[in-house]
């Protein structure tokens, strides 16, 4: 089935094209939402979510950008509101107490890297991960950050700062990222 | 959206490798979304429990035949004296009536005796059961006969005065049974008592007499003894078919069953009619573009779009005749009705957030409806129209009348109508028209009225055959009352037209 059918379809509330559409994107959504959830569980409620709010609002869809682009950005609005729903914000980890986290070899299972690094990123705190997820991958600036999360800008900016440098070194720890040349000529340097 | 050259290499790498990542979800998670957009896939049971009752009733019509009974010959026990046990009827062997039944032997006492003997349900085999009972001669169940009887096929006179018998109780017929073995042997009769105001009936008791079948053309008939000009009242006498010295035959009407059994089957297209009930009346003087509301007169049936959807009909009643023509019919009906409504999008952009909560489907979001007349600017792009269903599931109990206005031969004719107390028991999303300035569709599952009044009027052509009478014909079936209750502005009154094609069968 072409797009222009599958969403033909799904406006007529037909069940084989709104199967059709969850085939093509569930897989991918379900990667969006497991970043930002606690669980498996959790990040599956979340896509059953979405994907409700994607079939009834699919009407509203311009033909305007990508379809993919579309149903991702309610999909992370669905995370979001889950994550309030449910107070998962809650946890105020500061970088101090962050950097105590210690990332076990076994918590990280030897995976493709894809798996890793998304697996790495979970790790991190409820908030910190939110704003990464939000800024570092799915595109929104801090302006937009704050007002989905009803936090300041400043805010926002403080936390991804965090959230990088904590995954940074998690993933060095893991091995998944070389330490930067910087650092190593640095080390050196001060050896010397 | 934060500019894509402001990423780092850090925020590249990760944007590359989690875009490789890939998840599967839990079967359950797709069907929860089924089951939230399309709700729970019911078992059928009321219409599969409904139609099986149907089908039972109309199996259990035209196949299970009451027994009859069977029955020998009765009423000769007025030739034993009357101290003598008078058996059964059923017991008594056939006798000739000839020997043992002559006017002579007849006495008044015998006829007392036996009259306070012989119980009625043992009583005479008749192949009449299907023709008409006479009213004034019909019997209580269970009520002491008078096993009246005669022999005379001679060509003698007929001693008619010697068989009046003013001191005859005035039990009435007995009931009738047809009797395969009285059939089968081509023999067809009748015992007829008289009561002892004869002179009502205007003539001597009846007689009756074993006729072979083939003696005469018809099946059913009984001889009559006395005058050949007697006829006596109350019996539906048709034609005399022959007369013979002493004996006079007669064929009586076929009896009309009281009552009856039809099923029916209605495939229809259903409609609905839309008026505001703001003012009571509704104009064409709509104007386009401005708040539904605005509009205080409008055509809505021309401004809401709809399209008719099949639905069907299906149920049993059954009739009492109150004469030939006129029968009063109450049953049990099942009706599925449903029309789709179409919808445009009109506005530019509608802000529906993933917080929003009012949906047509319990979902999020509005359904924008450009209710306009059919005006070329007024109307959306086709690829942007949605079709919406509303569906209901009703169960009636129609009350009316079926005229036979005429009938020739296997042909006839006939109007019905019904009023029909109405239960609604559907409980899909329900799209209306939003009462706001909005111009939008919503749910309006809750205000649906589960109970309505519905009249029908058709018309049909039957066929008999056999027992059956096969009719087919046109139905309009309209809702009385509104499709929602409360004080919603917008009256909505749907309409069926259909074709009824049914079958009626007499019941015994």
């Amino acid at each position: 089935m072409t797009e222009q059918s599958i969403l033909s379809g799904c406006l007529q509330h037909d069940p084989v094209a709104q199967r059709e559409l969850y085939n093509r994107y569930s897989p991918k959504m379900l990667s969006v939402c497991y970043r930002f959830a606690q669980s498996r569980e959790d990040a599956e409620d979340m896509l059953q979510e979405g994907f409700i709010k994607v079939f009834t609002q699919i009407h509203t869809f311009q033909n305007k950008g990508a379809f993919e682009g579309w149903v991702r950005k309610i999909i992370v609005h669905t995370c979001i509101n889950f994550l309030k729903k449910y107070k998962k914000f809650n946890e105020n980890i500061d970088l101090a107490y962050a950097s105590y986290l210690q990332v076990k070899e076994e918590t990280v299972p030897s995976l493709m890297q894809a798996k890793q690094v998304v697996e790495c990123i979970r790790l991190l705190p409820v908030g910190y991960k939110t704003v990464l997820n939000l800024y570092a991958i799915e595109g929104y600036n801090h302006k937009e950050i704050a007002e989905m999360l009803d936090i300041e800008e400043s805010t926002s900016r403080s936390q991804y700062t965090r959230a990088k440098t904590m995954l940074e070194g998690i993933l060095i720890k893991k091995k998944i990222l070389e330490k930067p040349e910087e650092e190593l000529n640095w080390a050196a340097a001060f050896k010397k | 959206m934060k500019n894509p050259l402001n990423r780092d290499e850090f925020e590249n790498y990760l944007e590359q490798q989690v875009s490789q990542h890939r998840m599967y979800p839990s079967d359950h998670v797709w069907r929860s979304i089924q089951q939230d957009l399309h709700g729970h896939k019911k078992w059928p049971a009321l219409t599969i429990i409904t139609l099986f009752v149907i089908s039972a009733l109309v199996v259990g019509t035209v196949l299970i035949r009451p027994q009859h009974q069977s029955i020998t010959y009765a009423a000769n026990g007025s030739a034993k004296k009357p101290s003598e046990n008078i058996e059964p009827v059923s017991k008594q062997p056939q006798e000739n009536l000839e020997e043992h039944l002559s006017p002579q032997h007849i006495t008044q006492q015998t006829i007392a005796d036996v009259t306070k003997n012989i119980d009625i349900d043992n009583a005479i085999p008749n192949a009449f059961a299907d023709y008409d009972n006479i009213p004034e001669l019909l019997p209580a169940e269970n009520s002491i006969v008078n096993p009246a009887i005669a022999v005379n096929t001679t060509s003698a006179p007929f001693n008619a005065a010697a068989l009046t018998t003013p001191a005859l109780d005035q039990k009435k017929i007995s009931k009738r049974a047809s009797t395969p073995d009285v059939a089968k042997n081509n023999i067809n009769w009748m015992m007829v008592t008289m009561p002892d105001e004869s002179q009502a009936l205007n003539g001597p008791l009846l007689h009756f007499s074993m006729l072979p079948k083939t003696t005469h053309k018809n099946n059913f008939m009984f001889s009559l003894g006395g005058s050949p000009s007697f006829t006596p009242k109350g019996l539906n006498i048709e034609t005399t078919v022959a007369q013979e010295p002493g004996i006079t035959a007669f064929k009586f009407k076929p009896r009309s069953d009281k009552f009856d059994f039809q099923f029916f089957a209605t495939p229809s297209i259903s409609y609905r009619r839309l008026v505001d009930n703001v003012h009571g009346s509704t104009s064409n003087n709509y104007v386009p573009g401005i708040p539904y509301g605005a509009n205080y007169k409008v055509d809505l049936s021309r401004s809401a779009r709809h399209k008719p959807a099949a639905g069907y009909e299906a149920g049993a009643t059954i009739g009492y005749k109150l004469n030939d023509r006129l029968t009063l019919r109450s049953g049990f009906q099942f009706d599925m009705r449903q029309y789709d409504v179409v919808a445009y999008k009109s506005s530019p952009d509608i802000t529906n957030t993933p917080t929003s909560n009012n949906s047509f489907t319990g979902g999020g979001g509005s359904v924008p409806q450009n209710i306009n007349a059919p005006h070329p600017a007024a109307i959306a792009p086709v690829n942007d129209a949605i079709v919406l269903r509303n569906r209901y599931y009703e169960m009636s109990m129609p009350i009316g009348v079926d005229w036979k206005a005429w009938s020739s031969g296997r042909l006839s004719w006939g109007l019905a109508t019904a009023i029909q107390p109405t239960y609604i028991f559907n409980r899909e999303p329900f799209s209306i028209i939003s009462s706001d300035t909005k111009n939008s569709l919503v749910d309006g599952s809750k205000l649906l009225r589960q109970w309505n009044i519905n009249t029908n009027f058709e018309t049909y052509l039957g066929y008999t055959t056999g027992e059956f009478r096969w009719q087919i014909g046109p139905q309009f079936r309209y809702q009385v009352l509104p499709t929602l209750a409360g004080n919603y502005p917008i009256k909505e009154h749907l309409l069926d037209y259909g074709i009824k094609i049914g079958f009626v069968k007499s019941l015994p």
